[in-house]
């Protein structure tokens, strides 16, 4: 089990009330697939990615950018139980959407990156380090369940 | 991994609105780099790296100075970065997983004080750069 102090469950708590969780979602997703275009290989039916502007503005980019952060909302309810909350999201990801872990990390720090520009000059570096450490215990919550 | 010409448009536009803050940039950088990767602060054992500390804000200087260089020779990052890179090889050895945790902080400090500048298209082609200047330093490790 995760050990987290405090101090940063309130970074955690009071920075997520002030995300809006569509148009972070959509952000992160689409700085996903433009600043690693590789990771475009999962979303072969989602049209158009063909220009950082066609991603951008790509309704089914938006709509998964939703879905996932709408899901990494679970884990912030569930600070203390981050591995059983993404149990089955896990096995998902390995045994249907077979997706390289890896790219866990990458859409971890491109959520960073997101909160960053959002937040500016309060997403602080106790901030960065503790939703770093967020990110990172979600991405390997996500890739427990691989085999 | 190759920078397009779109993409050194991109670095040199973003580089040219940091303007004369790329020192404290630089400083910034590696104060979220020791409070985010604690494991990064074995390569600094002689240095205070408490927040504020003058060692942290001249060695800032230092990375940004070749950051800096590197976009102002950025058709030839390699040789603008030679001796940076043999210092790195044969004297500081830092391990190659290091580079790709200071480009996401210095990343994330453009991201602070230039959001609106800092388009998912910059976005890309700065990532890139700092990968190809990651790259450039640890390329004569073996």
């Amino acid at each position: 089990m995760v050990h987290w102090t405090a101090e940063e469950k309130q970074l955690i708590t009071s920075v997520w009330a002030k995300v809006n969780v569509e148009e972070c979602g959509a952000e992160a997703v689409a700085r996903l697939l433009i600043v690693y275009p590789w990771t475009q290989r999962f979303f072969s039916s989602f049209g158009n990615l063909s220009s950082p502007t066609a991603v951008s503005g790509n309704p089914k980019v938006h709509a998964h950018g939703k879905k996932v952060l709408t899901s990494f909302g679970d884990a912030i309810k569930n600070l203390d139980n981050i591995k059983g909350t993404y149990s089955k999201l896990s096995e998902l990801h390995c045994e249907k959407l077979h997706v390289d872990p890896e790219n866990f990390r990458l859409l971890g720090d491109i959520f960073i990156i997101v909160l960053a520009a959002h937040f500016t000059k309060d997403f602080s570096p106790a901030c960065q380090a503790t939703w770093q450490k967020l990110v990172g215990v979600v991405a390997h919550a996500l890739s427990y369940k691989y085999h | 991994m190759v920078l397009s010409a779109s993409d050194k448009t991109n670095v040199k536009g973003i580089f040219a609105k940091i303007g004369g803050q790329v020192d404290e940039y630089g400083a910034e950088t590696l104060q979220r780099l020791f409070a985010t990767y604690p494991q990064t602060k074995t390569y600094f054992p002689h240095f205070d790296v408490s927040p504020g500390s003058a060692q942290v804000k001249a060695h800032g200087k230092k990375v940004a100075g070749a950051l800096v260089e590197a976009v102002n020779h950025i058709d030839d990052i390699a040789g603008a970065l030679s001796k940076l890179s043999d210092l790195h090889a044969q004297k500081l050895r830092v391990d190659p997983v290091n580079f790709k945790l200071l480009g996401q902080c210095f990343l994330v400090v453009v991201a602070v004080h230039q959001a609106a500048a800092l388009t998912p298209e910059v976005h890309a082609s700065l990532d890139k750069f700092l990968c190809a200047v990651g790259n450039v330093l640890t390329a004569k490790y073996r």
